[in-house]
């Protein structure tokens, strides 16, 4: 597995194109009933807002980054817990979009970001979670 | 239901507490080398590691003191030397929490599917 072990990722290719997956994530309407069962929040840079699922269960969410067609991140976390980022990426495959998930908790990304500039870094060390950021 | 069903409230803020600090400390690559040379033998010293690495002795007490703030080693005193080992505990907890994220996206991924599948 190249997957970075300092993150969860996940994927799955659908046989639909870029913008027809980009509908699910481009509103509230579009993200609830999988993200989760209840959406309240504008998918906008900067915005916040809301998430509940039918247990209770609920998150405080923050908007990122919005790059139509092709990438959805915000930061969430539970009431008590520690934030993380969540990435959402589409790309083009042969067999329709494969959408591409990372989660990493934001202590541990900012801790990733300053490894990267410390020159202890070895230029052999392995493909960072940061590259599909890029 | 499949989001209750991985663990009790108290269980998955305890998780999610504990993998940022772990996984921060992981971010630096001298770190997970002590780390993985502490999992191979039971203690060492700072300077039996600096032995294995071409940074000061100076260097690898500082890791370690982040990975100790981290709970991801113990020191121990004997006699004047301080002896690390590592404490697995968080770093099983941080893969448990990789693990129990990443099933939460399956579902949240197969949802999606479904959703995008109903729409013609």
């Amino acid at each position: 597995m190249t997957a970075n072990p300092r993150t969860a990722q996940r994927e799955i290719t659908l046989p639909v194109g870029r913008e027809r997956a980009w509908t699910m994530l481009r509103d509230a309407e579009g993200l609830s009933g999988w993200l989760a069962d209840e959406v309240t929040l504008e998918v906008r840079e900067g915005a916040e807002g809301a998430l509940r699922w039918r247990d209770g269960t609920e998150r405080a969410v923050a908007v990122e980054e919005v790059r139509e067609h092709r990438r959805l991140s915000f930061v969430w976390r539970e009431p008590e817990g520690d934030p993380t980022l969540v990435e959402i990426s589409l790309d083009d495959v042969p067999q329709g979009t494969r959408i591409a998930v990372i989660e990493m908790p934001v202590l541990a990304l900012e801790a990733e970001c300053r490894s990267l500039d410390s020159p202890s870094r070895a230029a052999s060390e392995g493909p960072s979670m940061l590259a599909p950021l890029a | 239901m499949s989001q209750a069903a991985n663990r009790r409230p108290e269980d998955a803020i305890e998780r999610n507490a504990a993998a940022g600090p772990v996984f921060a400390a992981l971010a630096d690559p001298t770190r997970r080398h002590i780390l993985s040379v502490l999992s191979e033998g039971s203690t060492a010293t700072a300077s039996q590691l600096a032995t294995d690495l071409p940074i000061s002795r100076q260097a690898i007490a500082k890791h370690l003191q982040a990975l100790a703030e981290a709970g991801l080693v113990k020191s121990s005193h004997q006699g004047r030397e301080t002896l690390y080992r590592l404490t697995p505990k968080p770093l099983s907890d941080a893969m448990q929490w990789i693990a129990a994220t990443g099933a939460l996206w399956d579902a949240r991924l197969e949802r999606l599917a479904e959703r995008l599948s109903e729409e013609r």
